[in-house]
C-alpha cells in the first residue's frame, strides 16, 4: 500500500505515460478506500487513476474517481477539466468542447483548458486549426516549453520541419540544459538537411550526456554526410575537414567501446552495429 | 526516482547505543551535582568520567548517522538528467489525447482479468 | 506473402507496448522467397525524423545479409484507434524499400483487431505509383496475403493479455540501453 503510492508518486513526478501501471496500483487503492489515508495527495491520485483509466477505457473506474473529486471540490475547473477529457475519451468532442468553453468564459487565463481545446482540435481532425489555437495560446503563454514542444510536434505531424525546429529553438531557450530537447533540434535539423547546425547540437547532446548513444550515432551520421560533401561555399562557418574526422574518429571509438564491452548488448545488434560502423 | 538502499541495520544499532550513552552521561550529570549539593561541595566541573562517555555518544552518533544516510545524489543537474528516459523528458501530460488504440488494446486486457 | 507467427506477433506487441502513439518497422523474408519470415520493430516517438531511420535501415540491412534475408515491408501503426490510412512518412519509406525490392508491400496495423481473433494488418501495395490498400487480403479470395498459422491471431491476442509487449525492444529502446535486443527479440518469441 505504501509501496504503491510511492509509485504511483515516482510516475507522477516523471511525467512517463504508464496508464496500465496506474490503474493497476491505484484502483486497489481507491477500491477499497486506502487512499483517503494519503491525506492531501489523495486528490491527486484521484485525478492520476481518473486519467489512466481514460487511457486505458475503464470509464467505471475514471467516473468513480471524478465523483469523488466533485464532492470534495465542487465546481472546481480542475475537476471539469476532467469531466470535459472524460466526454472527449467517450467520443463526445461537442460536448468536451463545451465544458473547455464554459470553464474559460469565466476565466480566459485557464491554461489547462485552452490546452485542452488545441487537443479536442486535433481530435476533430483539424490539425491547422489546432495549430492556430496552439500559436493564440503561446503568444499570451509564451514562456510555457511543454506548449513549444507539443507545437514542434503538431507541426511535424504536417511535416512542417521549419517551423517545428523554431519551436524547438524556443523550447532550448527555457530550458537549454535538457539534452533530450537538443537531440530532437538535432534530429529535425538532419531531416531538413542542415547537417552543419545538427552536427553541433548532437555534440552538445554527448557533451550535457557522456556517451549517449543517440548522440553519438548522429555525431557519425552528420559527419559522414559532410564529408562525403563537396566542401561548403560557406567556408568560414563550415567545420573544417580535420574537425570532422576527428569528430568521427571520436564518436567511432565510444561507438565501439560501448558496444564492445561484455554482455554490453545481444550478438546480433552488436554484429549490426560493429558492421555499420566499419562501412560509415 | 530514488533506489531505496536496504536499511543500515548496524548504523542504526551504533545510533541507539550512542543514544544511551548519551542519555546515560547526562543522568550522571544530573546525579554528580545532585551528590554535589548533598554533600555542599564547590562547585569544580564535571568529572572526566561523565565528559568521555559525553565526547564518545557524539563520535558514535557521528559514526552511526554516516551509515545509515542513504547514497548522496549527484549535485550535477546532467547527471541526474541523464538517467530519464526520453519518454519521461519529452512527456506532456496536459496535452494527452484519448482517442488512441490504448482504449481497444486494454479494455480486452481488463476484461480477460476480470473474467 | 506468408505471415510466420513470428512476423506478425512482433508489430502488433509494438503497438501494445506504446498504446498511445504511433509505431513502425519493417518485415523481412529469406532471400529467395516471398514468405516474411520475421519483424523488426524502429521506433514509438519521433517518427517523422530521419537520421536514425537510416541508420536502423542499414543495421537492419547488415543483420539480414548475414543472415540470408531481405527488407520485404513495412509496417505501421497510427495513433487514433480507427484510423486505418497509410501516412505519408510511411509511404515514402515503405517506396524507399520498393525501389531496392520490386516485391516490397506495407502493412498498417488494423487497432481495433489488435486483440481479437481477427487479421489485424490491412496491406498496401504499390500500384501505378500510389499505395493502395490489398482488397479481401488474408481471405480465400486473395492468394496474396495470408497466415502461415491461421492461429496466429487467436495465440498472439491470448499472449498480448498476457503482457508480453513490454518484453518487446525497439530501435528507440535499444538506443537508450543497448542491452536491448531490437533485431531479433528472443524474448518474445
Amino acid at each position: 500500500m505504501v509501496n504503491a503510492a510511492k509509485v504511483l508518486q515516482d510516475l507522477r513526478a516523471s511525467a512517463e505515460r504508464k496508464p496500465d501501471v496506474v490503474v493497476r496500483l491505484g484502483k486497489p487503492l481507491i477500491d477499497s478506500g486506502a487512499v483517503l489515508k494519503l491525506d492531501a495527495d489523495a486528490w491527486l491520485v484521484y485525478e492520476q487513476v481518473a486519467i489512466a483509466a481514460l487511457d486505458m477505457g475503464d470509464d467505471a473506474l475514471a467516473l468513480k474517481c471524478i465523483q469523488a473529486l466533485e464532492t470534495k471540490f465542487p465546481g472546481s475547473p480542475r475537476v471539469r477539466r476532467l469531466q470535459g477529457m472524460q466526454l472527449e475519451a467517450s467520443g463526445k468532442l461537442a460536448e468536451a468542447g463545451l465544458i473547455y468553453k464554459a470553464i474559460l468564459e469565466e476565466d480566459e487565463t485557464n491554461v489547462l483548458a485552452s490546452k485542452r481545446q488545441v487537443m479536442l482540435l486535433r481530435a476533430m481532425g483539424l490539425p491547422s486549426e489546432a495549430i492556430s489555437a496552439l500559436v493564440k495560446y503561446l503568444d499570451i503563454n509564451y514562456t510555457d516549453f511543454e506548449g513549444w514542444l507539443q507545437l514542434a510536434d503538431l507541426y511535424l505531424d504536417e511535416l512542417m520541419y521549419a517551423q517545428a525546429a523554431f519551436c524547438m529553438e524556443e523550447v532550448l531557450m527555457l530550458q537549454p540544459q535538457n539534452h533530450i530537447f537538443h537531440l530532437k533540434y538535432a534530429e529535425i535539423l538532419y531531416t531538413q538537411d542542415n547537417f552543419q547546425l545538427a552536427l553541433k547540437q548532437f555534440c552538445r547532446v554527448v557533451e550535457l550526456c557522456r556517451d549517449h548513444v543517440r548522440g553519438l550515432y548522429g555525431i557519425k551520421m552528420c559527419a559522414s554526410r559532410l564529408l562525403k560533401a563537396a566542401p561548403s561555399k560557406d567556408a568560414a562557418a563550415a567545420t573544417s575537414h580535420e574537425d570532422l574526422e576527428a569528430m568521427d574518429l571520436l564518436a567511432t571509438e565510444r561507438l565501439i567501446a560501448l558496444y564492445g564491452a561484455p554482455g554490453a548488448a545481444a550478438e546480433s545488434s552488436k554484429v549490426a552495429a560493429t558492421k555499420w560502423i566499419e562501412i560509415q | 526516482m530514488a533506489v531505496q538502499q536496504a536499511p543500515n541495520h548496524f548504523g542504526r544499532l551504533v545510533c541507539l547505543v550512542a543514544f544511551f550513552l548519551f542519555f546515560h552521561s547526562g543522568y550522571s550529570t544530573f546525579e554528580h551535582l545532585s551528590y554535589l549539593k548533598a554533600v555542599d561541595g564547590r562547585e569544580s566541573g564535571l568529572p572526566l568520567d561523565i565528559t568521555i562517555e559525553l565526547l564518545a555518544s557524539v563520535a558514535l552518533f557521528g559514526l552511526g548517522i554516516v551509515l545509515v544516510a542513504d547514497d548522496f545524489k549527484e549535485i550535477l543537474m546532467e547527471t541526474e538528467m541523464a538517467k530519464q528516459s526520453i519518454e519521461s523528458l519529452d512527456a506532456r501530460p496536459s496535452f494527452y489525447s484519448f482517442n488512441h488504440r490504448g482504449r481497444a488494446v486494454f479494455k480486452n486486457v481488463i476484461l480477460k482479468d476480470e473474467m | 506473402m506468408k505471415f510466420s507467427h513470428k512476423a506478425y506477433l512482433k508489430p502488433l506487441a509494438h503497438a501494445t507496448k506504446y498504446p498511445t502513439g504511433p509505431v513502425n518497422g519493417v518485415f523481412l523474408a529469406e532471400t529467395d522467397s516471398t514468405n516474411v519470415v520475421d519483424a523488426v520493430p524502429f521506433f514509438h516517438f519521433w517518427g517523422t525524423l530521419t537520421p536514425m531511420l537510416e541508420v536502423a535501415m542499414t543495421q537492419v540491412d547488415l543483420h539480414c545479409k548475414a543472415n540470408g534475408l531481405r527488407i520485404i515491408g513495412y509496417y505501421e501503426a497510427n495513433e487514433r484507434l480507427e484510423d486505418e490510412a497509410f501516412s505519408l512518412v510511411g509511404q515514402k519509406i515503405a517506396s524507399q524499400i520498393h525501389h531496392v525490392n520490386p516485391e516490397a508491400f506495407a502493412v498498417v496495423i488494423k487497432n481495433k483487431n489488435i486483440i481479437s481473433d481477427e487479421v489485424a494488418f490491412l496491406p498496401y501495395q504499390l500500384k501505378e505509383g500510389q499505395w493502395r490498400v490489398s482488397k479481401d487480403a488474408f481471405t480465400d479470395k486473395n492468394a496474396g496475403f495470408s497466415l502461415e498459422n491461421s492461429s496466429s491471431p487467436t495465440v498472439v491476442a491470448k499472449a498480448l493479455r498476457g503482457g508480453l509487449g513490454e518484453k518487446l525492444a525497439d530501435f528507440d529502446n535499444h538506443l537508450e540501453n543497448i542491452k536491448e535486443d531490437w533485431l531479433t527479440n528472443k524474448a518474445v518469441v
